[in-house]
């Protein structure tokens, strides 16, 4: 059983808008605030009609609204047809007993809504109530009634639940908030219904047992002997509401240690991991809000490996910022929150698996990013800097253009996912000595993709970025001096500082090129970027820093 | 996959039969629907079900039948039709749409331009539906969420709704199948193209009471009924063991419905394992007023009367049922106060109940009759013409 699409009406930051999934793995990505745990949250309370693990009638207030559809009902007139309504249609796969059209979209096929709209049986009251309509300064959600029904139409109850969903919230085990509740939950979710129900017999039979200890009933025999207090038996007992059921009054430790006190990480994981841990039992579908919370790396790549291997037969919602969890998780799995709401489940299967096998990689910054300039290495990054904060007075990412260096697995990988987002993406790349074969003919799958735009220098001498950077300030030799001071070691300088310009280009590209190169190049780089001095920059790299 | 009318004689354990046989497909981990006409039935169905199980699994669903056409064939796909959900039930005695034997206006099933008159099908203020018209507006659902069916080198619209009923259930039994009428049978029509569904029906047309409040809507009598069933490719047997009474009872029973062929009833009581003192009083009987202190003392028959109003002076202080009400029921003995065309019966015409025009009066005749295991008696002063039937003398 899972859920095949959402459709979110005025519940928080949605307006109105159909999100598709993935049946079994969903990586939810968007910047802060981009509506990644508004999704999960509908999800959890269409599907248990709870929000944030509490019954929904109990929390029920004007934050749930949409902010500018409340606005709108406040600045309107304020009459019955006039309120907000929240829906929220889950619709799902796997259990056609709840089967049925009853949804906005007219579809055939099992699901479950969840409507909070006003009542119309209190219309009379809210009459009398609104008399004068421009004294009511905020959403009369007293007038709202909650409706829960299947597609089928039939109504839905916490205890008829067709789908079962676990929403593992980080957050929600602060000391102050109900943390037992939702170690219950997750309990209820682990144990198979057997264990339950043993469980809960035990715990009777030792309250049983309390009573019928003798010290006690002796305790209880002494009481009120004369009948002082009342003609009644007056007696202690171990409480036997139902609100004291065994799941609260059981706790979980580890070690002996109480679950509450253990360290914020293994907290984390434990829960986490109960949540997937029991197949029959468990939920069908399990949301994860940042799983690498609280949790040093070791730790999050044991997790995520739990979770690959566990999934199986569920559906699993999380939300990240941690590429790691994406690429290792599979990057196709990504819904993405950015201007719309878009599914990678098309990229190339090779790139998920480079990804999946190579996961250190910081794809989520391709991913997220408006602006991404793709570069081969940190000397690359470094002069671009420079370049950048010389014209403007900043760095590129504190004006959103995000410089990424594809390192070990090369633009490739980043280019097929790029291709499915639509952000800019800006190639800064070596011609290597051909720069049809290299650039134009390496570009061409991509040209279809306008956003894509590869940035090099066309002449074969200047086949990388230093022999740009040297013919770039070959206007004279001054130039080429004041280039070479700065971009040499002193030392290096020493030895340089002899014969006419081409003699001194030559020593130039000489001492840059060739294996074993790579520590000269950054540290020239580096160089560069800590100079004020003037140099003259190569004509690509201040086109790759241009973004319209 | 089965389509099946198995006509049962009473006592012949029909919800027994079903019990069993959704019993052993929850076992194979098959899901089962059992739908009934009356709560009664389904009270004990339920009841029967969870001594055998312990409690009635997820896997086997008992449902009123109105039920099972508000929520399997109705709501899901009610959207062609009305766009709010229909709430619930209101309950006919009679037909909605008439007021003392004239139509009310406004009611009729389409508008002069052709569109459906929700009036028809639900109450205006309460979003009701009128259970009188209910399986018609199952009917209507099912046609216009077309779904085509082929068998063979026909093809069916069955609708969204029973397509559905195939996902989710391998058999359906229905129970009581004798209640059903008119569009009900449509309904049965579209059940019977599915492949993949078994349906089971069982019933006893001996023992139709109910009547639908609109019985416009062909088939009504048993022949039609009957007939219908073949023609939509029900196979058919019978189950004419009686598990409850004596073969003296199940002999007179059958007369009652001589012209119909039903299967005569043999009797599974073996008469020689019963005790000396029921073995002593075995049979029908007709018992005089005189007499009546004297029988009842020595037997103590629960008496079964056509309504209230009659005799309250013998009924009083005894257990007492109407024929309606005892439907189902099993007791020892019987003692029953008869009606003018049953005493008509009694005193040998067999065409005594002919003159109404449903079958109600000669099968509530045939459900009295075959209560009790070990003895029915009439309370008659007149003379006896058939055959079966001994005077009591103390």
């Amino acid at each position: 059983m899972h859920v095949n699409k959402i459709f979110i009406k005025n519940f928080k930051g949605i307006r109105e808008e159909y999100f598709d999934f993935n049946k079994d793995i969903n990586i939810l990505v968007g910047d802060n605030e981009s509506g990644k745990s508004t999704i999960l949250e509908a999800i959890e309370l269409c599907l248990n009609l709870r929000h944030r693990g509490k019954p929904l009638s109990t929390c029920l207030s004007a934050d749930l609204f949409n902010a500018d559809a409340v606005s709108r009902f406040l600045a309107g007139p304020k009459d019955q047809g006039s309120f907000p309504e929240i829906l929220i249609e889950a619709y799902l796969e796997g259990n056609n007993d709840i089967k049925g059209n009853n949804n906005t979209l007219g579809l055939n096929c099992p699901g479950i809504f969840v409507r909070i709209f006003f009542d119309p049986d209190l219309a009379s009251a809210y009459l009398e109530y609104a008399k004068k309509p421009e004294d009511i300064l905020s959403l009369p959600i007293e007038f709202y009634r909650v409706e829960w029904y299947a597609f089928s139409w039939d109504k839905l109850t916490p205890y008829n639940k067709k789908i079962s969903c676990l929403f593992v919230d980080p957050t929600a085990l602060h000391p102050t908030m109900g943390a037992r509740r939702y170690i219950s939950d997750i309990l209820e979710n682990a144990l198979e219904r057997e264990d339950k129900t043993l469980l809960n017999t035990n715990y009777r039979q030792l309250k049983k047992k309390f009573d019928a200890e003798p010290d006690v009933v002796k305790i209880n025999s002494e009481l009120d002997k004369q009948d002082d207090i009342t003609g009644k038996n007056l007696e202690f007992s171990i409480e036997s509401s139902p609100q004291t059921s065994w799941e609260n009054n059981l706790q979980l430790t580890l070690d002996s240690i109480p679950f509450a006190q253990i360290g914020k990480g293994e907290q984390h994981q434990v829960q986490m991991k109960l949540a997937l841990w029991k197949k029959s039992t468990a939920a069908n579908v399990v949301m994860i809000e940042e799983p690498e919370i609280h949790l040093s790396h070791m730790n999050l790549v044991k997790l995520v490996k739990f979770i690959e291997d566990r999934h199986q037969g569920q559906q699993i919602f999380l939300t990240t910022h941690s590429s790691y969890v994406l690429n290792k998780l599979s990057f196709e799995k990504i819904c993405l929150l950015a201007d719309g709401y878009k599914r990678l489940h098309e990229i190339d299967p090779k790139t998920v698996k480079t990804l999946k096998r190579l996961p250190g990689f910081d794809t989520l910054r391709v991913v997220l990013s408006k602006n991404v300039i793709l570069v081969e290495g940190p000397s690359d990054e470094l002069i671009l800097k420079k370049i950048y904060h010389k014209k403007v007075g900043k760095l590129p990412e504190e004006d959103g253009i995000d410089i990424i260096v594809v390192r070990g697995i090369g633009f490739k990988n980043f280019l097929n996912i790029a291709q499915h987002l639509g952000n800019a993406v800006h190639v800064v790349k070596d011609n290597d000595g051909d720069w049809q074969k290299n650039i134009i003919d390496w570009k061409s799958p991509y040209d279809e993709y306008g956003f894509i735009k590869v940035f090099s220098p066309e002449s074969a001498q200047e086949n990388s970025l230093e022999p740009a950077f040297i013919y770039a300030n070959s206007g004279s030799q001054t130039k080429l001096d004041a280039y070479a001071k700065v971009a040499l070691s002193s030392q290096t300088y020493s030895n340089y500082d002899n014969g006419d310009l081409v003699a001194r280009q030559a020593f130039l590209t000489d001492w840059f090129s060739g294996e074993g190169t790579g520590g000269r190049k950054v540290d020239s780089a580096m160089r560069i970027f800590e100079s004020d001095d003037e140099l003259v920059a190569p004509n690509y790299l201040i086109e790759a820093l241009r973004f319209d | 996959m089965t389509k099946e009318l198995i006509i049962a004689c009473a006592g012949a354990g029909k919800s027994a039969k079903i019990i069993n046989d959704a019993i052993a497909r929850y076992r194979e981990q098959k899901r089962s629907l059992i739908l009934t006409y009356t709560d009664c039935n389904q009270r004990q169905i339920i009841q029967r079900l969870s001594s055998e199980l312990g409690a009635v699994p997820p896997e086997i669903k008992v449902k009123g039948w109105f039920t099972f056409l508000l929520e399997d064939m109705i709501r899901p796909y009610q959207s062609c039709i009305l766009q709010y959900r229909v709430s619930g039930l209101n309950f006919n005695e009679t037909d909605p749409h008439k007021r003392k034997g004239y139509t009310i206006t406004g009611r009729a099933e389409r508008a002069s331009n052709g569109s459906i008159n929700h009036k028809h099908f639900v109450t205006k203020e309460t979003k009701k539906a009128h259970s009188a018209y209910l399986s018609k507006f199952a009917c209507r659902v099912a046609e216009e969420t077309k779904i085509l069916r082929k068998v063979g080198r026909k093809s069916y619209k069955i609708g969204c709704a029973t397509e559905r009923l195939e996902e989710i259930y391998d058999a359906i039994f229905i129970d009581e199948v004798q209640d059903l009428v008119g569009w009900d049978f449509e309904l049965l029509r579209l059940l019977s193209v599915c492949q993949e569904l078994d349906v089971i029906c069982v019933g006893d047309f001996r023992q139709t009471i109910y009547q639908t409040a609109n019985a416009q809507k062909k088939p009504k009598s048993n022949d039609d009924k009957l007939s219908y069933f073949q023609e939509i490719g029900f196979s058919q047997s019978s189950m004419n063991k009686s598990r409850r009474s004596v073969a003296a009872i199940c002999e007179f029973s059958d007369k009652i419905h001589d012209g119909l062929k039903f299967p005569s009833t043999l009797s599974g009581v073996d008469e020689k394992e019963l005790p000396a003192d029921v073995a002593e009083h075995l049979g029908v009987f007709a018992v005089k007023k005189t007499d009546l202190e004297a029988y009842y003392d020595r037997y103590h028959p629960t008496i079964l009367r056509h309504s209230q109003a009659v005799d309250p002076q013998t009924c009083s202080g005894r257990e007492v049922f109407n024929f309606g009400k005892s439907k189902g029921m099993t007791f020892d003995r019987t003692l029953i106060l008869p009606t003018g065309p049953q005493r008509a019966f009694l005193q040998g015409d067999l065409r005594a109940f002919s003159g109404g025009s449903t079958d109600k009066a000669v099968n509530a005749f045939y459900v009295a009759s075959t209560r009790a295991r070990y003895s029915v008696g009439f309370l008659l002063d007149e003379d006896i013409g058939i055959d079966g039937v001994t005077i009591w003398r103390p």
